[in-house]
């Protein structure tokens, strides 16, 4: 046959420039704000906990691909994603050595093993997360009070994280004051503790069309509502929902964790049903177990359901009669 | 009016609207199929036969396809397979001009008034080909259906009374506007067809489709009124033009797919330019021999539109209009969303290409062969809310009985999925694969 004269593809013969890098960074970009309310409240050792653990997860993904002779796709962007997200849920007290193991099994067992970004069936920063939770859980509970860089002074309210204050001494969190809550001023894992922050990154992810709003809404939607039932059962044991959502990991989990690509489901029902499943295991969770995140482990048990919630597709447009 | 996904269609600039119409001299050299890749027809010239413009040189016996004919008056050289722009074979007729500028007409021109069934006939018998990939022929989606059952190889087609007739001034893809062009440039013509086709179609109502932010003229508007014609606005996004999604948008009703029949929900679709080849068929008998084309180069700030006889190759097409050279990369025949990339310039114009366009390397895309990352990007801009990720990964293992049970028949190819893929997979081209691999064992079996 003849060696065409030109450039020979199928349609479609432009395309929109989106790329896996660009969405990397773009999530990645979103979380700024969070980190800044990191280094707000935490100070320089939040920024060397994200560091050491942004810098691991790179190498990781560099040595695993040399290892395995693998091309080099560290240009995607994805384990500086997965090295950001994982540092932002970590606490400051944690040995430097918590994010070093917690980055490479997050890379490496939770994202490169299955084929790299995209094949992986459980959210590779939970994966990281859920290992060193499981192994190291008194190192991973340790928490500090927060310092404000400037303007705002420390809070006095409370010494250890909401969520174990829910759980525990339901009246101490009364006392807090709502832009506590809202700014971040309470103790907590780097990321997981500023509200607005949280909320900035996600209209972001939102605006850009990154994620859409199924899986987010669901998720605090449907936890609000089970909070909501449980506190209108007995509200002297458990809390007002509103304290469920604010004090942490749900505003996180619902726009960064749960959306992770390649984790969640793709079709409209799906991620709705996704997100409902998120929002009420993690109340579940925080009521009923000993994990007072209860997020992390919602969003990994509704990963394992992602393949079965992507069979509840729409119906095909044209589908009027079946073809014979 | 339902809510259509798709993606955004950046409105033409004002410059590349109010054009006027190049016309080309006349081709040293036109190559006409006879039919499509589906349907062959049989030649009514030999190899040595002179023939003048308008000349029938092909039809089909069955009398569904329009009939060929020849667009200048020359020397038949040639009748073999050519390769056409859609990447089959076609037996095709290759004439070489004389220079000389004849025309024959059809119609039998004694007769005064003309009745439905003439104008039917007209309009068959006129050679107009359509850009849309319609599975139906134009006669057959337009006519009413006293007309339709007295034609004897039509007998199958169920033909439910027209309720909408749709007229469609929108254009197919981002990147052409001939149709946005024929309304301003042919108003005319279109005001004039329409009464045509209502009094052939009997329909309850008819619309005329434009897009949202299209200035229409104030007097066009009034005109158009007074035949009873209803403006739609349409949102500016790319799939919204193409059949299925246009009567779905406008009716709310869904065209039953893969083999639709638009009429089984009661409507009709003919674009603007047939419509202006219709009136000037059943005006003045005017055969269809002449196409417009728009030809962009946007490396070259080039954005033309150029009336040429069809079956005039690329390649002299081209070399008219001053555009050849060794920077051209890429020869896309039929716009950059639905068009076919050309491997060299040997090819014919015929009328269902209504844009070429010319890419230097820099403006190319390329795909990669990277896996799926699942992202959904594809799933949410669907416009037959299908799921491109599964059906492309179904494709690509060769699972395609799965790919059937996901509806790969739905897909209309309009390469949304495609565009808005981060990994520049190569869906569209998964999804044709298996659809032919499909339709392959199925007829082994």
């Amino acid at each position: 046959m003849k060696r065409p004269e030109f450039y020979v593809s199928i349609s479609p013969h432009i395309h929109s420039g989106n790329s896996i890098r660009k969405m990397m960074y773009e999530t990645s970009g979103a979380l700024i704000p969070v980190l800044f309310a990191g280094w707000f409240f935490y100070g320089w050792p939040a920024l060397k906990i994200i560091a050491i653990s942004v810098i691991t997860a790179i190498l990781a993904e560099f040595l695993w691909e040399k290892i395995m002779k693998l091309p080099s796709r560290i240009g995607d962007g994805s384990s500086l994603f997965i090295g950001l997200m994982l540092g932002l849920i970590l606490s400051t007290e944690c040995p430097w050595w918590i994010p070093v193991v917690g980055s490479c099994v997050a890379v490496i067992l939770g994202k490169e093993v299955f084929g790299g970004l995209g094949n992986n069936p459980f959210s590779s920063v939970i994966v990281g997360w859920t290992f060193l939770q499981v192994s190291y859980r008194d190192l991973m509970s340790s928490f500090t009070v927060p310092e404000p860089q400037f303007l705002l002074e420390a809070s006095e309210y409370l010494v250890d994280p909401p969520l174990v204050v829910l759980k525990d001494e339901l009246e101490t969190i009364s006392y807090v004051p709502w832009q506590d809550f809202l700014l971040g001023n309470v103790p907590g894992e780097i990321g997981t503790i500023s509200v607005i922050a949280v909320l900035l990154g996600g209209a972001y992810l939102l605006f850009r069309r990154i994620i859409t709003w199924h899986i987010p809404l669901s998720f605090i939607l449907s936890a609000w509502i089970i909070g909501f039932i449980f506190w209108q059962a007995d509200p002297e044991i458990y809390a007002n929902p509103i304290y469920h959502i604010v004090s942490g990991w749900v505003l996180l989990g619902a726009f960064f964790l749960a959306t992770e690509k390649g984790t969640a489901p793709v079709t409209v029902p799906g991620m709705i049903f996704y997100g409902i499943g998120c929002g009420v295991l993690t109340i579940i969770i925080r009521i009923y177990g000993g994990y007072m995140e209860g997020v992390p482990f919602a969003i990994l048990l509704m990963n394992a359901l992602t393949p079965l919630l992507d069979r509840i597709r729409p119906k095909a447009m044209g589908r009027v009669k079946e073809i014979a | 009016m339902k809510r259509i996904k798709g993606i955004c269609n950046a409105l033409a600039q004002k410059s590349d609207l109010y054009p006027t119409y190049k016309r080309l001299p006349l081709p040293k050299k036109v190559v006409l199929p006879l039919g499509s890749f589906k349907k062959e027809m049989i030649p009514l010239v030999k190899t040595g036969d002179k023939v003048v413009a308008g000349q029938r040189i092909g039809e089909d016996n069955e009398g569904i396809s329009p009939p060929v004919y020849a667009s200048i008056s020359g020397e038949v050289k040639e009748i073999k397979p050519w390769l056409g722009y859609s990447g089959q074979e076609i037996l095709s007729v290759v004439i070489e001009s004389d220079g000389e500028k004849n025309t024959s007409k059809i119609g039998d021109e004694s007769k005064q008034e003309l009745d439905d069934r003439d104008i039917i006939s007209l309009i068959n018998d006129a050679g107009i080909k359509e850009v849309d990939n319609f599975f139906w022929p134009l006669p057959l989606r337009i006519s009413k259906p006293s007309l339709v059952s007295r034609i004897p190889s039509y007998q199958s087609f169920s033909a439910e009374p027209v309720e909408y007739l749709i007229i469609n001034g929108m254009d197919r893809q981002p990147g052409v506007s001939v149709r946005r062009n024929a309304l301003i440039n042919s108003e005319k013509d279109i005001l004039e067809s329409i009464p045509v086709l209502q009094k052939v179609s009997d329909a309850k109502k008819t619309l005329l489709t434009v897009y949202e932010g299209y200035p229409v003229p104030l007097d066009f508007e009034q005109k158009l009124k007074d035949l009873g014609v209803t403006i739609i606005k349409c949102p500016n996004k790319y799939p919204i033009a193409l059949e299925p999604l246009l009567i779905k948008y406008v009716t709310g009703r869904e065209v039953s797919q893969p083999i639709g029949n638009s009429r089984d929900v009661g409507s009709a679709v003919i674009d603007v330019i047939t419509a202006v080849r219709v009136i000037e068929a059943v005006r003045e008998g005017m055969i269809s021999t002449e196409t417009t084309v728009q030809v962009s180069a946007l490396f070259k700030d080039v954005n033309v539109y150029v009336r040429v006889a069809e079956g005039i190759l690329l390649e002299e097409l081209i070399e008219q209009l001053l555009l050849s050279g060794k920077d051209v990369s890429k020869a896309i025949i039929g716009g950059s969303f639905l068009g076919y990339a050309q491997q060299d310039l040997n090819v014919p114009i015929t009328q269902e290409a209504d844009a070429i366009i010319l890419q230097n390397a820099d403006e190319l895309s390329l795909f990669s062969n990277q896996s799926c990352i699942n992202c959904g990007y594809c799933v949410r801009s669907c416009p037959m809310r299908l799921m491109p990720n599964e059906l492309s990964k179904n494709c690509e293992y060769s699972l395609f009985d799965k790919a059937e049970e996901l509806d790969i028949f739905y897909c209309i190819e309009c390469g949304i999925c495609s565009y808005v893929c981060p990994a520049r997979r190569p869906m569209v081209h998964l999804i044709r694969f298996g659809k032919r691999e499909i339709l392959a064992s199925k007829e082994e079996s």
